[in-house]
């Protein structure tokens, strides 16, 4: 029993070592929140936010799905906080021959803003540009 | 005073610490093992670039620039901004660049099968070719397929190398690059004549003022759309769709999404980002038929003035491998 216990604790380390090697280096904060046009939510679409190397932010950019109005950072793919561009395309969500999302609800929209370097949310109103 | 000869054999602890240490051992040996595979793919992948890139060089030789990106009866370039084209005119989509090179990767025999003068088919369900040139459209080829994709098997004449159309036109309000114009039906389709391969291009060396080594010409991707149940999907030989609603290049990109930003391969996303099945990044083909490899985590930005031939903007800082 004794020679045993020390040999499972090893074997349990190099697993949890192994296990944990995922992830990109960068400092990544979550993000999340409602997509409104008209009032209404946006049925399906995605959101793009991009840092602003032009304002000395530099990284990648990413794009976060919209699901029945509300979207969310996936784990591990967060922003990194700073000055970003958004960029939101929505669609109607009802499906037709050529595109499961639909067809587009309106113009591309784009805000410019600073996000916080903490995990938090932020809500968009399409209609109000 | 009696010693019995006992002979000595494993406990069942020592037995199970030896195969704890075996396991560990072949824990740490298996990733490896994969890990070794992976790159053999990935080498294997970027000869498959390497090749087009000199086939394009040797077209550039012999026609004095490089292919049109696809060639369609539309009389009119793509808009500089808006909607691409307007619902009047022909839209009948022709060769695309994909099948120009044949000749120069030594597959003259496949180009003989295709009749240029007639449709070329976008995908089988709408936008279907001539007799001809839907029969060719069906058949592999391993050239354009990176050995690392999965999807070959469900889509057997699958392109996992899209040409590169440009990075879009910067909008500063969203801090990104946009398609100069769009499918009047989804912003998320369009057309961008800013880089190497566009809508009746006719590119050649010197019109690359940023540097051929700065300028991308082909990239992996890992959208062009393979599993949709209508059957609208597309292959290595597949030419556009250059209707207002719904325009698109079916072997072109712009380099406007980030690499390996989007989960699915669909009509709304083959054409505007690059991705691969490696790890962390993908290849791309540098206007000067060099490879590199881009990992997802460059600066959005600079990989979309890197698409572009002529902006004038720095590109440094990035990685490159």
């Amino acid at each position: 029993m004794n020679s045993k216990r020390p040999a499972l604790l090893l074997l349990l380390l190099v697993v949890a070592v192994l296990g944990c090697s995922q992830g990109d280096g960068l400092k990544r904060y979550r993000l999340s929140g409602n997509v409104t046009y008209k009032g209404k939510p946006v049925p399906a679409g995605e959101i793009q936010f991009t840092p602003n190397s032009r304002e000395g932010n530099s990284g990648p950019g990413m794009i976060v799905p919209i699901k029945d109005g509300h979207y969310e950072t996936a784990p591990g793919k967060g922003h990194l906080g700073g000055a970003y561009g958004v960029q939101i395309v929505g669609y109607d969500g009802k499906a037709n021959s050529e595109s499961d999302l639909g067809v587009s609800l309106f113009q591309p929209y784009a805000k410019a803003t600073t996000l916080p370097r903490e995990d938090s949310t932020l809500d968009f109103d399409v209609s109000s540009k | 005073m009696l010693s019995f000869p006992r002979r000595r054999g494993f406990t069942l602890v020592e037995l199970l610490v030896v195969i704890a240490i075996i396991g560990v051992l072949v824990a740490l040996l298996l990733p490896a093992v994969q890990q070794a595979r992976e790159a053999a793919r990935r080498m294997s992948c970027t000869n498959n670039l390497k090749n087009l890139g000199l086939g394009l060089h040797n077209y550039h030789d012999t026609f004095g620039s490089f292919p049109a990106g696809y060639i369609s009866d539309r009389s009119t370039q793509p808009a500089s901004s808006g909607n691409c084209w307007s619902n009047s005119g022909s839209n009948n989509a022709f060769a695309p660049w994909t099948v120009m090179l044949l000749p120069f990767l030594e597959q003259n025999a496949l180009h003989d099968k295709f009749n240029f003068s007639q449709k070329f088919t976008m995908n089988p369900v709408d936008g279907i070719g001539s007799a001809t040139n839907q029969a060719a459209w069906t058949i592999p080829l391993k050239i354009y397929q990176c050995p690392s994709d999965p999807r070959v098997s469900i889509q057997p004449n699958l392109l996992c190398y899209m040409g590169v159309m440009g990075g879009g036109v910067w909008n500063s309000s969203s801090a990104t690059y946009r398609f100069q114009c769009t499918a009047s039906s989804d912003p998320n389709r369009g057309n961008d004549t800013n880089g190497m391969l566009y809508f009746h291009s006719a590119v050649q060396f010197r019109d690359a003022t940023d540097g051929t080594t700065n300028v991308f010409m082909v990239g992996e991707s890992r959208y062009q759309t393979h599993n949709r149940t209508d059957g609208k999907n597309f292959g290595w030989a597949s030419s556009a769709n250059v209707n207002n609603a719904w325009s698109m290049p079916a072997t072109l990109a712009s380099a406007i999404a980030p690499i390996n930003s989007l989960p699915d391969a669909t009509h709304s996303t083959q054409s505007r980002c690059f991705g691969s099945y490696h790890p962390g990044g993908c290849e791309m083909l540098m206007s000067d038929a060099s490879v590199q490899f881009f990992a997802e985590t460059m600066d959005t930005q600079m990989y979309s003035q890197l698409a572009i031939r002529n902006d004038g903007l720095p590109v440094s800082g990035f990685s490159r491998n």
